[in-house]
């Protein structure tokens, strides 16, 4: 009896100790996590276009993209042969095309890490510009453009080139770096 | 020469800035600007355009020179100053600051030359400098033209 009455407490002890790390235990498992490769995708999209609406409704930004894919447990989106179109009230501010280039959403970043072709349409009374590089950055917030590579530019029938560039397309301002070049044609 | 006016303009620095929303575009460094046959350095060049297309530039620097072939002659004219302000609506070329100008063999030397790129004329002056600078004018004579059909009947040369 006496050995009854001992036993006890310790199998109390026993079994509250197995039911905690049982719990533990389930309370971890999720049924379809499994472990990724952080090097393989875990989302490829083809035929992709994303579409972002200012406060007011209107057409801020499209992206267009043959494919898209994404990594495990990363912010960047990285895009094949992207379009990044920005809109102003709705109507196309600039847009740019490139073979290759990545995303990232926290940082509202655009890297064109190829050729890359950066065009603001015409307007009432200014020509077409048109940029070309080999590489090309892109914050969409300030809405910036800028590359240290070799840059060609269009300007209606004048062009030029330079070795870097910064251009804030909302300031209208174009820096050449180095290396600055331009032909004006009338 | 007048040609010039319709050829392309070539600028190269070292750096530029292009200021699409008011037309203007400061170049540095090292400037060369090339039009046809004119060609001018300096170290900075600033080149507004309105709306016409019609473009206004000032060069500056420790020394501005543009060169230019004469309209139907084999003959340059050369310039340098501190600084040069051209228009192309007027043609006129205004350099200021020990301005020089040689046309052929010929040489003018003030504070401020206006040159007319059309008439290819140009006016000489002291300018505003505080010292009341003289101004300096050297045209050499026309080489006396002794051919038979210059000679007159008495023999002389006219």
């Amino acid at each position: 009896m006496i050995r009854s009455h001992r036993l006890f407490p310790i199998l109390l002890i026993l079994i509250t100790g197995l039911l905690t790390v049982w719990l533990d235990v389930v309370s971890r498992w999720q049924p379809n996590k499994r472990d990724l490769d952080p090097n393989k995708p875990e989302v490829v999209a083809d035929g992709v276009m994303a579409t972002r609406f200012d406060p007011k409704g209107m057409l801020q930004e499209k992206l267009i993209a043959g494919r898209m894919w994404q990594y495990p447990d990363r912010t960047e989106s990285y895009f094949e042969s992207p379009d990044l179109q920005s809109y102003k009230n709705g109507v196309l501010a600039y847009h740019a095309i490139g073979e290759s280039g990545r995303y990232n959403s926290k940082t509202k970043q655009a890297l064109f890490d190829k050729k890359v072709t950066l065009i603001q349409p015409a307007t009432a009374n200014q020509q077409e510009t048109r940029v070309i590089s080999s590489n090309m950055r892109i914050d969409t917030i300030r809405h910036i453009a800028q590359s240290e590579a070799l840059t060609h530019f269009y300007y209606g029938k004048s062009s030029g080139s330079a070795v870097g560039f910064i251009y804030q397309q909302q300031a209208g301002q174009l820096q050449l770096l180095s290396n600055a070049k331009v032909t004006y044609e009338k | 020469e007048k040609a010039d006016r319709d050829k392309p303009i070539e600028i190269s620095a070292d750096r530029g800035n292009l200021d699409q929303l008011k037309g203007v575009t400061v170049w540095q460094g090292n400037v060369i600007i090339i039009q046809g046959t004119l060609k001018l350095n300096a170290d900075r060049a600033t080149v507004s355009q309105d709306k016409q297309g019609n473009q206004t530039m000032q060069a500056t620097g420790r020394q501005v020179t543009f060169r230019q072939k004469m309209d139907g002659k084999n003959d340059w004219i050369e310039g340098q100053a501190n600084q040069l302000d051209y228009n192309t609506v007027t043609h006129v070329a205004v350099l200021t600051g020990n301005a020089r100008v040689k046309r052929g063999n010929d040489l003018v030397i003030g504070n401020v030359i206006t040159y007319n790129t059309e008439t290819e004329m140009y006016e000489v002056s002291s300018g505003a400098s505080s010292n009341g600078g003289r101004v300096t004018a050297i045209i050499q004579p026309k080489p006396r033209d002794n051919s038979p059909a210059a000679k007159k009947p008495d023999g002389n040369a006219p």
